[in-house]
């Protein structure tokens, strides 16, 4: 029953393998918590802020390194109560927040930036490419399949539809679902 | 056409109290988030209906699992939700040797068994309520394939267009 034995052996590399590479796709996409109480990021706190006003200094830049290296660890408790600012932890994506339709819906009826719109497609493209590459790792074929309109991956505007089979969950008839942008 | 993950610069600096403007934007961010749940449910991990449209924390979810990440990647049976349950021998075994090689290209996995999406059992007209605030009436079922709806030049109501081969 060698073959077992390799079979096993095979598959165990190939598990530890798809790991790595994972752990690599999160690092490089910089999938994570941020900080961002600097209102800097996409929808974070104040629509109005121009991104001029951003610092390159800022704890968004440092991403998730800043709270390990921040000022908790350089300024005594007192001081650093007073200077740092609340911590406001969200999942960003490359920098980026990618919002909720309900916040977005509530922005565009307030009057969204430009440059919001701008960073929450950049969040929307960064998500499927990782997504798209993530899947390849795993060898999985999701239920709605992601097209571009450039015809390439990244390239243009992003269309989503249900792939081809039956399914639960409804999903399936929305293969023939149109929008107009 | 499919509906576009795309926010249209347009709506910039242009206050709309309609939600047509992102409810296409609302359905096609559904699918993605339901996506994810899906690829989590590969991977064993159970996303409840309430968590669904955090797309990125999910992703990070299932990523940093690292008891179930990758594991599940070739046994593409509907057994995968018990991660307890291994098989003694991994896939089975191919003329070409010992076992299913892992995917030279994505469309080599299309060709294999795939994932049972039967078993998975989120419901996605929940998810679009859900990140939506109400329910949206799917394509009518009548349609016979290689029909594509799209809607009217008048923006309301539907129209059968015939669908290239190609596909989308």
């Amino acid at each position: 029953m060698g073959w077992i034995t390799n079979i096993d052996d095979t598959n165990y590399r190939l598990v530890q393998t798809r790991k790595s590479l994972v752990e690599e796709l999160v690092e490089a996409f910089d999938l994570g918590e941020t900080d961002v109480s600097t209102g800097r990021l996409g929808l974070s706190s104040n629509q109005a802020s121009p991104p001029a006003t951003a610092s390159p200094w800022n704890a968004a830049n440092f991403g998730r390194n800043a709270s390990k290296f921040g000022s908790e660890y350089f300024l005594r408790s007192s001081i650093a109560a007073v200077r740092k600012p609340q911590p406001v932890l969200k999942w960003t994506i490359g920098g980026l927040i990618l919002p909720l339709p309900a916040d977005v819906q509530k922005c565009v009826g307030d009057g969204i930036a430009l440059y919001a719109i701008e960073e929450i497609n950049a969040a929307i493209g960064y998500t499927l490419n990782f997504l798209s590459v993530l899947c390849f790792y795993l060898g999985v074929k999701l239920p709605f399949q992601a097209r571009w309109s450039g015809g390439k991956q990244g390239v243009g505007i992003p269309y989503l539809k249900a792939g081809s089979g039956t399914a639960n969950g409804n999903w399936s008839r929305y293969v023939i679902y149109a929008n107009d942008h | 056409m499919p509906c576009a993950l795309y926010l249209n610069p347009g709506l910039a600096n242009v206050s709309q109290s309609s939600t047509s403007a992102t409810e296409k934007f609302s359905i096609a961010y559904s699918m993605l988030a339901y996506n994810v749940c899906y690829l989590a449910y590969t991977q064993t991990i159970s996303i409840p209906l309430s968590q669904a449209g955090n797309v990125l924390a999910n992703l990070w979810t299932l990523c940093s699992e690292d008891k179930s990440i990758g594991h599940f990647s070739h046994e593409t049976s509907s057994s995968s939700l018990e991660v307890g349950k291994q098989p003694a021998t991994w896939p089975p075994v191919t003329a070409s040797g010992v076992g299913v090689s892992h995917p030279v290209h994505h469309n080599r996995v299309l060709a294999a068994p795939t994932p049972a999406p039967s078993e998975f059992q989120l419901d996605f007209d929940s998810v679009i309520e859900l990140l939506l605030g109400r329910k949206v009436q799917p394509p009518s079922e009548n349609l016979t394939p290689g029909s594509l709806i799209v809607e009217d030049e008048a923006g309301d109501g539907w129209a059968v267009v015939e669908l290239e081969e190609d596909g989308f």
